[in-house]
């Protein structure tokens, strides 16, 4: 095989990549993250925000958030990502065992498949109102009909941008960043035409309590980009070193979602309104509106590729996906999306809320897990094979391919947070006020993690501990 | 089948990874120092700033 068709390969699969195949620059991997991480996500998370809290505060609480989930996924699944070029699941096998990184791995498809049903509806929606807009719809066919038929030809498309693997998610967000700047646009519009109603506008479902309200501002930024997990081993494992991705993952996707979050929470304040496609014509006109509608399906297009090569890369861990060839894994990975997006559009779009909850509430003890594991029980130190060691001798097998203290973690600081906040009525318990509910989440599994390795693995001489 | 590389292929990346000549950096003390800046200390202030001047 050549050397530019095998580093074509190697990025198709989920078997670790050599640093000359990792050719990704610090502006290339920002570029693609930028594009990735700003999409229609944003305005819905920047409208929850809006509930809680006034302009000034809500953008505040969202940026401080989102920065703190940034930093802790980065923190979690960059190093052994960005050392041995794996992908964020390949990432948890030293600490769920050979056989364990499928709960991971679900909850990474889980999240992928959510986010990219959602994003492709938006697009679907978006390209047949801009065609309404263009007059270019059929006499008698409303824009709400061709949905499902808009949803089905965004999959295709995104399938036929991916078939050349990584440089494809390269390629077209080198075209499609530039909707983050039409997005700060809308969000200037927004700001400039309507300030004085902002900065006097209320939030409506503020409750009595201050510093709750400023707190759940703070927690939905850090649930949001702990979705984040699931997307970002597939993309910084394309660059060489720590040096390389620390900053463009910070700048390039932790800062740009809080951003354009503020068009959500801007208008949803003032307009009741968080989708900018909706309320653009009634602040600018017909231009604008088709000026949104376009930003609003380029943007979707460009995350929702980023998600279907991060799934498709993750689905590659599963013994009998590994050989498969890359357009048929591609096809698995948009299949599910495609019949979510073409049979349930609407009914998915109403329980957008309880999803989102459902990410902060695995991903932050996720996160606390890699952490601990990493730096406190192994000390920076992975063994690369037992990685890709299947058999009940590896360094990682554990027990029967299962490490229970990473099980017994995870579930630990999933009722931690259930504990500390209802995800789906935001009632609250505790200290929650005080320290969010992905924080102690985090901090709590890291801490059962570590116990349960100390006293239960580490005496029993599994999971390659040194 | 497939154009994806094969198991011989894996054991050569393994053994270089090992070897430690294909294997990337982890993050440098410049990366840390902005990391804790931007994900940390930022943080902080704009939490301080958005509590008591609201």
């Amino acid at each position: 095989m050549s050397e530019p068709a095998r580093q074509m390969a190697a990025d198709k699969s989920a078997w670790p990549l050599l640093l000359r195949e990792r050719t990704w620059g610090p502006w290339r991997l920002g570029v693609a993250l930028a594009t990735a991480g700003a999409a229609t996500w944003c305005y819905l998370i920047g409208e929850y925000v809006g509930y809680y809290l006034n302009f000034f505060q809500g953008s505040l609480a969202l940026f401080a958030g989102s920065m703190i989930g940034m930093l802790m996924v980065l923190v979690a699944a960059g190093p052994i990502c960005i050392r041995y070029g794996v992908e964020s699941v390949a990432s948890t096998k030293p600490q769920f065992g050979s056989r364990g990184w499928i709960i991971p791995a679900l909850m990474q498809l889980i999240s992928i498949v959510g986010w990219n049903s959602l994003l492709l509806i938006f697009f679907a929606k978006s390209s047949a109102q801009l065609l309404s807009e263009l007059g270019a719809l059929p006499e008698g066919i409303g824009a709400g009909q061709i949905v499902p038929s808009a949803t089905a030809l965004a999959c295709s498309l995104v399938f036929v941008g991916l078939l050349r693997g990584a440089s494809g998610v390269s390629r077209i967000s080198n075209i499609l960043v530039l909707h983050v700047l039409i997005g700060l646009w809308m969000l200037y519009l927004l700001i400039s035409q309507r300030w004085p109603e902002l900065i006097a506008a209320r939030p409506a479902m503020a409750q009595p309590d201050r510093l709750w309200n400023y707190t759940t501002g703070v927690e939905i930024g850090i649930t949001a980009l702990l979705s984040w997990w699931a997307y970002i081993g597939a993309m910084i494992r394309m660059a060489p070193h720590g040096r390389t991705v620390a900053l463009p993952v910070m700048l390039g996707m932790g800062a740009p979602t809080p951003l354009l979050c503020l068009i959500g929470i801007a208008g949803v304040l003032v307009l009741k309104v968080s989708d900018p496609s909706q309320w653009l014509r009634s602040v600018g006109g017909h231009l604008y509106a088709v000026t949104a509608l376009t930003f609003v399906a380029a943007a979707n297009f460009g995350t929702a590729i980023t998600g279907v090569y991060a799934s498709a890369i993750g689905l590659r861990n599963f013994r009998m996906l590994e050989r498969l060839p890359w357009w048929a894994l591609l096809l698995i990975t948009i299949m599910p999306v495609a019949i979510v997006g073409v049979l349930i559009p609407e009914l998915f779009f109403a329980r957008f809320g309880a999803f989102l909850a459902f990410l902060g509430v695995g991903f932050a003890p996720l996160c606390g897990i890699q952490i601990a594991d990493y730096y406190l029980l192994r000390h920076r130190r992975i063994n690369i094979r037992a990685i890709y060691d299947r058999s009940d001798s590896g360094a990682y097998a554990y027990w029967q391919g299962f490490n229970p203290a990473a099980v017994g973690a995870l579930a630990g600081g999933c009722a931690i947070y259930l504990y500390l906040l209802n995800p789906l009525t935001y009632e609250s318990h505790g200290p929650y006020r005080f320290l969010t509910a992905s924080l102690p989440a985090a901090f709590g599994a890291a801490l059962l993690y570590v116990l349960a390795t100390r006293w239960f693995v580490m005496p029993r001489r599994r999971g390659g501990y040194e | 089948m497939s154009s994806e590389p094969s198991s011989a292929t894996l054991e050569q990346r393994l053994a270089s990874l090992e070897a430690g000549h294909e294997m990337g950096d982890d993050f440098d003390l410049r990366s840390w120092v902005w990391m804790i800046v931007l994900g940390i200390v930022i943080p902080v202030v704009l939490l301080g700033i958005g509590w008591w001047y609201a």
